[in-house]
């Protein structure tokens, strides 16, 4: 079994601290992915589980035992890195068989176990092919043989897909989302690419600033975001927010005066709180609609209208100059200059304090637990 | 007709570059194929014209004769050969090291060496001589070709590794990290991974390290002046008399010695081309 401990990691660079204190518990053969901004500390958190980096304080245990000291092969960890890091003058087979060949392994062993890893990842036919004279998406799949070869306790990935195309980012993403589910190992992956996140991983960290903001499922992270930089981060476009204060505080609900002047209802706990208080409405593009057919209703003069075809991104700037993006349906008519009326319900309404916490919701957000989310997966892949 | 001004333009501009790089190979050529033809050539033919080539009449190879039957040209020149291999050698393998040490690992002191090789690039290494032939003759090195081999080496060395760690900074450290996770050793990525990568580099340096050691006059005469260890350029000088030159035998000699350094050049260029054609990965 191969769990990977997190307690009270920190880094710094002579006296600047870039992770402060990172406690995480990943359990065997879980997909967990550390996303956030770029500078925010995933990949040198990566890097340190790697052992590529020294571990400035803090433990780091996988499978059982510390590793704080214990270089990169000792670690039982393979990393695919973003650059694909293959040996520029060996082929293939030769890229794949490095590790095993240097760790003493007889010839049958190692020529089981590419041609094993090659068929699994369907570059068996390339074999004598030196990394120039693949694409990349080639490339990304032969350095994820490589790992695969050493029979890792944990991959790391460090952000693998971001040198292909786009075309070949989703498909690359299903074969990794598809290769755990058969090797069934502990992955962890990094990643900026929030639509990465959501897809692929089982639990999702979201680091901002050296901090773990928020660690839990993708729809957990979704439905109810801890604060206000997860709310901005998971979701794209990213979360409208909205200043406004608590005019009254009900058992289920709070009634909220937004600063242009709308009032409107927000299913969340506010027991902490009290009428008067600052607080920041958020509001997900997906959740405003065009018309007044929900609760509550905002207007405002469109600035920008993208059409995606699927759907149209509305920007429009309300009275009191706030801007906010609507997800309206792809057939909309909306034209740059109109003001139109566009509404949500109160369920879908997230509340930050001042300290851009989240105030719990309430009515939101079926959250499946992680059991249920591995058995829809699994069911899934089967078919 | 824009594009067509452009196209003159360049086929003008590409004439321009061929004819100053033709006119700058002739002049470099000149004086060996003048030494060649000439080493074909009787005595007297080589003072009446020593520019025509050799014709039945004046063709002869009484210097080769000379060179070949009549003096240890043989060990003169396995001499030069064995010093400049091995100084190669070494001078290849410790700069190399060097420089990836120099470059990949953070340790105390590493400026200050980097800074004192810079420093034996600057300054030549026959201001040492007096004390080079000082420390050789107490290591009763004198007369053996190690005193040389070892100069040779101390020479070569600041260019190699200031050139190699150029191009060992270039390599991602990603391919280091990859191997270090596959757990090869600190030597055998040096010599599996880095050494492969940088073998243009390692050409460049082979041909510029080579060729002062191989037409060097300077150290054998001061450190190996013994009948048994002088290198060619030096055997070459007993045919220069005070009085009398014997013209046959020194440009038969230069002609012979010409051969090894060519063939070493062709070896490293080949090198040379295939490592920039090899370049492109990413």
């Amino acid at each position: 079994m191969a769990d990977v401990k997190l307690n009270n990691i920190k880094k710094s660079y002579d006296k600047t601290e870039v992770l402060h204190g990172i406690d995480l518990d990943i359990k065997h053969g879980e997909f967990v992915v550390l996303v956030g901004a770029s500078g925010c500390g995933k990949s040198t958190l990566l890097r340190m589980i790697a052992g590529l980096e020294d571990i400035t304080s803090g433990d780091l245990e996988i499978a059982g035992s510390q590793v704080n000291n214990l270089p990169p092969a000792k670690r039982g960890i393979a990393m695919v890195f973003q650059s694909y890091a293959l040996y520029p003058h060996m082929n293939v087979l030769k890229n794949m068989s490095y590790g095993l060949k240097i760790a003493g392994k007889g010839k049958d062993f190692i020529q089981e176990k590419v041609v094993n890893a090659a068929k699994i990842l369907h570059i068996d036919h390339l074999l004598d092919r030196l990394p120039r004279e693949l694409s990349g998406g080639q490339r990304q799949r032969v350095a994820i043989g490589r790992a695969i070869v050493r029979d890792p306790n944990v991959f790391l990935f460090d952000e693998p897909l971001s040198n292909l195309d786009a075309a070949l980012r989703v498909q690359t993403r299903v074969e990794i989302g598809k290769l755990h589910q058969e090797l069934g190992a502990t992955i962890i992956y990094v990643t900026h690419d929030q639509v990465e996140a959501m897809t692929l991983g089982d639990k999702i960290v979201v680091m901002n600033e050296g901090r773990v903001e928020q660690y839990g499922s993708p729809l957990e992270l979704y439905q109810h975001p801890t604060t206000k930089y997860v709310a901005g981060f998971i979701g794209s476009p990213q979360m409208n927010f909205l200043n406004g204060r608590i005019t009254s505080i009900q058992s289920d609900h709070v009634e909220l005066k937004l600063s242009n002047g709308t009032t409107t209802n927000a299913y969340v706990d506010a027991s902490e709180h009290s009428v008067g208080d600052e607080i920041t409405l958020g509001i997900r593009p997906e959740h405003l609609n065009e018309g007044n057919g929900e609760e509550t209703a905002l207007s405002g003069e469109v600035t920008l209208v993208e059409q995606l075809g699927e759907a149209s991104y509305i920007y429009m700037r309300l009275n009191d100059d706030s801007e906010i993006i609507v997800r309206a349906s792809g057939e909309s008519t909306t034209t740059i200059g109109e003001r139109i009326n566009i509404c949500f319900n109160a369920h879908s309404a997230h509340v930050f304090n001042s300290e851009d916490r989240a105030l719990r919701r309430l009515k939101a957000g079926n959250v499946k637990s992680t059991a249920e989310l591995a058995h829809l997966k699994a069911v899934g892949s089967r078919n | 007709m824009l594009n067509r001004l452009q196209l003159k333009h360049h086929t003008g501009k590409t004439l321009m570059m061929h004819a100053v790089l033709i006119t700058y190979t002739l002049i470099a050529l000149f004086p060996i194929v003048v030494i060649i033809i000439n080493s074909f050539k009787s005595r007297k033919a080589i003072f009446n014209d020593p520019l025509s080539l050799p014709t039945p009449e004046t063709f002869s190879i009484v210097g080769f004769e000379q060179v070949l039957l009549r003096s240890s040209f043989d060990v003169f020149f396995s001499n030069s050969l064995i010093v400049t291999v091995l100084a190669l050698f070494f001078v290849l393998l410790f700069g190399a090291m060097a420089a990836w040490a120099l470059t990949e690992y953070k340790f105390r002191g590493n400026l200050l060496i980097a800074i004192l090789i810079a420093m034996g690039i600057m300054i030549p290494i026959r201001l040492g001589t007096v004390s080079i032939l000082n420390l050789m003759a107490d290591l009763n090195l004198v007369n053996t070709l190690t005193s040389l081999v070892l100069v040779y080496i101390a020479q070569g060395l600041p260019l190699a590794v200031y050139i190699l760690s150029e191009f060992i900074r270039q390599i991602p450290k990603e391919l280091k990290e990859a191997a270090r996770c596959d757990n090869v050793s600190e030597y055998k990525i040096f010599f599996t991974i880095v050494l492969p990568l940088v073998r243009p580099a390692m050409a460049t340096v082979a041909v510029f390290t080579m060729i002062p050691i191989w037409n060097d006059l300077w150290f054998p005469l001061i450190l190996a002046p013994g009948d048994e260890t002088q290198t060619i350029t030096l055997g070459v000088q007993q045919f220069v008399g005070q009085y009398v030159t014997d013209w046959n035998a020194v440009l038969s000699s230069l002609t012979l010695a010409i051969v090894p350094v060519l063939i070493l050049y062709l070896i490293f260029s080949r090198q040379l081309i295939r490592g920039l054609t090899a370049g492109a990965v990413k």
